[in-house]
């Protein structure tokens, strides 16, 4: 059955190279980014003393959305997805190639397939591309999603992909028109769940693959139990209804976190049953990434629009600004 | 309200300073028009490197290029190049601004430079923008740099030869894609710079001869297009994208300096925002063939047009990726009246329908628009969360949040236009997500007279052109407070010294849901005096069922128009299906997916043929 999205399994993988944890977070944009000027750096950014100190890592002026490491790599393979397409590295972040040409564009996640690390899928507003041959070449994989079947461009607008490490042929895409489901590694896609519902992010438990978060662009956030087959939506305590990011705690996966459009940080510890929100410290509510340091979790870091990046150390309850004031951050990471 | 005002209106005592213009060109004269831009940008701005000094002085590329290129201040120009390059912004203006710099400027440089800028390339990464015209622009700069030189490794990680095939790849997508299915950021005044800059680039330095004759043919493409709808340089009528301050003054859109050069039809104005883009065409040995000039330049008989356009791509939210974009306009020796069918077409700077006037006069345009403003509209188009990113748009287009905006989209809105008439109909039926529950009018001071009827018509005259406007609702006049934030200017920005700050517009307003107005436009050739023209209209009839959102109107001419919000559009009893080729008047025939273009002047037709590029000039007897 499903594992965890593959970026949460990196989350809690083995230490980075340098035998040290590193925070990474990728800045999309800034607010006053003004097109055609000097604007400061974007990109990525990682620290490795906890936030105290960051250094920039490759491209400054690109828009980006998130940044994928091969477990296998010892921290050194590298995909960023980015407007330009996807940038992969092969030492650490200090050389990159584009992977892609005009075909792929705006990339905001890159999926490894965890049975083989040459098999590579890509979200974008288009649809689903995949590679087999670790990026160097790549073709659309849209039979089931297109316009001209579903009627809408919404099924290619591809937010979260899930492979099922047990059968990583079998993958499930978020879309801007529900969750389908692919058995034949993205060769033809299937209407799944949440039919007609912005699915921006969907995880599933490491314990129990059955267990399903949803969060979505505007009906707030739905859990299931029977591996995406029913979903209930979760609302109690939930104000705001566009959910960009949810994620199980590493050690109690009774314990979730969510966040969104003026959301503040949103912790449920009864499997999303009930949700609270926290703010206290956290002058931006716009939480588009949540990471938890699997070591601690008592370490949460948040990715904010465009508040830069905020650490919690007493599990969210209160917040301490870091870094990247007025940055869209769209995502954290730890490895 | 509806009492009689008359206001014989402002012959304004001055031209205000953005309207001032350089002395004109003698005659229709190609290259005199070429010299006098370059003699312009050459000898009349001193680069500066005072970090306080204005935009258009401070180091760019297209004042070191006029430097170079005439073997002015070379020195100055080239500490000027090497200062943008030790700091390079590494976008898509970048690098093909670079790329022309240096290959027009090459003569004046030293023999080493050439091996700066590829360094500087190789090192600088160029983020590729999320445009059409920022891609063209992105892999001609490529492209060019990737002919030039025979690199194992460029910035992109990628060689010379991976990115040349790329950028090929691209030019030629795109160049099939417009020819098939029209062109994505179609018709904007401001943006058909950014497309004739670099198409002119390729057909200069491509070593391809097949990209040389390709580029050539994409500027003829692109020039017939914006020659039937200008008048006197001005793009008249429905545009993709548009700056506020250039829909209420057309005369200062960026395009008119390219009627300037090419066509002949308008003078030479420095001060118009970013006129030096028109360097790389002033230096470039493109020509203009007589067909498409005479096109643009004729207006002795009025036609119509009918074009198809695409829709900027929609990533979510809609059923097609890129639905068609129907255009008519009417065109006239005094004025053009243009529109395309409404909805949400393009983010923010839609421009749907105009009437605009030939005259010298600043403020030469009236027109309507539901100011609107929503998340779904941005989640259309752009990749971003659709509620955040109205925060971003907000910054970079400030006007965007602003009621009193004169640029926008609206899914409220759609049009029927027949000759000189054109329904503009509302259902402002919005959700709790939208903004704003009016519609606007633009009439400007400038106008020559401005009355109002008590037959419900509001009239105006501008020199020998005139219009009636018929508020479907009630409404208020009121002067404007313009802002040039509003007007989404720049008092810094390139070559334009002041937006007016003082009002230039009565602002009409109204509030009504079904809503709309009736637009009839006419001149003296047409109706004799300005007297007999408001008299004629005042016998036509509007019939205008809110419940339906429906207008029956008996136009000038006697043709009757039935148009139904969403609905029917019919023409004499008979119904009008908006199927549009992608050119359909007397001077351009184009039909979808052909990729060919048949220009036709009187007996003389030139044919681009797009399958094998060839061009074929022929005359008929």
């Amino acid at each position: 059955m499903f594992k965890r999205l593959l970026m949460l399994v990196l989350l809690s993988a083995a230490v980075s190279f340098a035998g040290q944890r590193r925070v990474y977070v990728v800045v999309h944009l800034y607010q006053k980014m003004v097109v055609g000027g000097h604007n400061p750096p974007a990109g990525i950014f990682y620290t490795t003393d906890g936030g105290a100190n960051w250094e920039h890592l490759g491209w400054s002026n690109i828009i980006a959305y998130s940044l994928t490491i091969d477990p296998d790599s010892n921290g050194r393979i590298m995909y960023l997805a980015a407007g330009n397409g996807v940038l992969k590295s092969t030492d650490a972040g200090e050389t990159w190639r584009i992977m892609t040409d005009w075909h792929e564009t705006e990339v905001s996640q890159v999926v490894i397939d965890p049975g083989n690390h040459n098999i590579l899928y890509i979200a974008t507003p288009y649809g689903v591309f995949k590679s087999t041959d670790a990026g160097w070449t790549w073709s659309k994989k849209n039979n089931g999603i297109s316009p001209k079947q579903t009627g809408t461009t919404s099924s290619t607008f591809i937010g979260p992909i899930l492979i099922d490490e047990a059968n990583p042929n079998r993958l499930m895409i978020g879309t801007e028109n529900g969750i389908y489901v692919s058995t034949n590694g993205a060769g033809s896609w299937k209407p799944f769940a949440l039919k007609g519902r912005g699915v921006r992010d969907l995880v599933c438990s490491k314990s129990d693959p059955r267990i399903m978060i949803a969060g979505t662009e505007n009906a707030g956030i739905f859990v299931s139990h029977d591996g995406g087959k029913t979903w209930s939506q979760s609302g109690n305590g939930i104000d705001s209804l566009a959910i960009y990011t949810v994620s199980f705690d590493p050690k109690d996966e009774r314990i979730l976190y969510a966040g969104g459009y003026d959301t503040g940080f949103m912790k449920s510890t009864d499997g999303g049953k009930t949700w609270k929100s926290f703010d206290s410290g956290l002058s931006e509510e716009t939480i588009h990434g949540i990471a938890v340091d699997p070591d601690n979790p008592q370490d949460i870091y948040v990715a904010t629009i465009p508040g830069g990046v905020f650490k919690s150390a007493d599990g969210g309850k209160t917040w301490k600004y870091l870094f990247l004031d007025g940055a869209q951050v769209y995502s954290v990471m730890i490895h | 309200m509806k009492k009689i005002l008359i206001y014989t209106l402002l012959i304004l005592a001055g031209l205000p300073a953005s309207c001032v213009v350089a002395r004109p060109a003698e005659g229709n004269d190609f290259n005199a028009r070429r010299q006098q831009i370059l003699d312009y940008y050459a000898d009349s701005i001193k680069i500066s490197f005072n970090p306080e000094a204005p935009d258009y002085s401070r180091p760019n590329f297209d004042i070191i290029v006029a430097k170079l290129t005439a073997g002015k201040d070379v020195q100055t120009a080239i500490r000027a190049m090497d200062t943008l390059m030790a700091k390079p912004v590494g976008n898509m203006f970048y690098i093909y601004e670079l790329m022309g710099t240096y290959l027009f400027g090459r003569k004046s440089l030293p023999p080493d430079f050439g091996d700066k800028v590829r360094d500087n390339l190789e090192t600088s990464t160029i983020y590729r923008g999320d445009t059409e015209n920022h891609w063209l622009q992105y892999y001609t700069g490529w492209y060019l740099a990737a002919q030039e030189w025979n690199v194992p490794r460029w910035s992109n990680g990628k060689s010379s030869e991976e990115t040349l095939k790329e950028a090929q790849d691209y030019i030629d997508h795109w160049i099939s894609l417009t020819t098939s299915l029209g062109q994505g950021e179609f018709n904007s005044p401001t943006y058909f710079i950014t497309y004739v800059d670099p198409l002119v680039l390729l057909y200069q330095f491509a070593k391809d001869p097949l990209m040389r004759k390709k580029a050539e043919m994409m500027l003829e493409y692109m020039f017939a297009d914006y020659g039937i709808e200008n008048l006197n340089g001005c793009y008249c009528g429905a545009h993709s994208r548009d700056y506020p301050y250039i829909a209420v003054n057309p005369q200062m859109a960026q395009s008119r300096i390219f009627g300037f050069l090419y066509f002949g039809n308008t003078e030479f104005n420095p001060r118009i925002r970013e006129a030096i883009s028109v360097i790389f065409p002033a230096l470039s040995s493109f020509r203009l063939p007589a067909i498409i000039r005479d096109i643009a330049t004729d207006r002795s008989q009025p036609y119509a047009s009918r074009q198809r356009k695409r829709v900027r791509f929609v990533i979510r939210y809609g059923p097609e990726r890129t639905p068609p974009v129907y255009k008519y306009s009417y065109m006239t020796k005094y004025y053009c009246l243009g529109s395309m069918q409404g909805g949400i077409l393009q983010p923010i700077q839609e421009h749907v329908w105009d009437i605009t006037f030939a005259t010298r006069r600043p403020y030469n345009t009236v027109f309507a628009i539901n100011p609107y403003r929503s998340p779904k509209e941005l989640g259309l188009f752009f990749p971003e969360e659709a509620l955040p990113v109205y925060g971003f748009v907000a910054h970079s287009h400030g006007y965007y949040g602003n009621v009193d905006k004169w640029s926008s989209s609206s899914p409220h809105e759609r049009t029927f236009q027949y000759c000189n008439t054109l329904i503009d109909l509302y259902d402002l039926d919005l959700n709790p997500t939208e903004l704003w529950h009016e519609i606007d009018a633009f009439f400007p001071l400038t106008l020559n007279q401005f009355i109002v009827s008590k037959s419900g018509w509001i009239f105006g005259r501008m020199d020998s052109a005139y219009f009636a406007y018929y508020p479907l609702q009630k409404y208020c006049l009121e002067k404007d407070t313009d802002s040039i934030q509003l007007l989404g200017g720049d008092e810094g920005s390139f070559g334009i010294e002041t937006l007016d700050k003082r009002p230039v517009d009565l602002r009409l307003r109204s509030f009504s849901t079904a809503n709309g107005c009736v637009l009839q436009a006419g001149s003296v050739t047409e109706y004799g005096s300005f007297e007999n023209f408001m008299r004629l209209v005042k016998k036509t009839k509007v019939v205008f069922d809110s419940k339906k959102i429906s207008v029956k109107y008996g136009t000038i001419n006697g043709d009757q128009l039935y148009f139904r919000y969403l609905n029917d559009r019919e023409l004499n009893g008979k119904k009008i299906v908006l199927n549009y080729p992608l050119f359909d008047s007397k001077y351009l025939h184009s039909a979808v997916n052909s990729r060919v273009l048949k220009i036709t002047y009187g007996n003389t037709v030139r044919t681009l043929d797009f399958n094998n590029f060839t061009v074929t000039q022929q005359t008929v007897k």
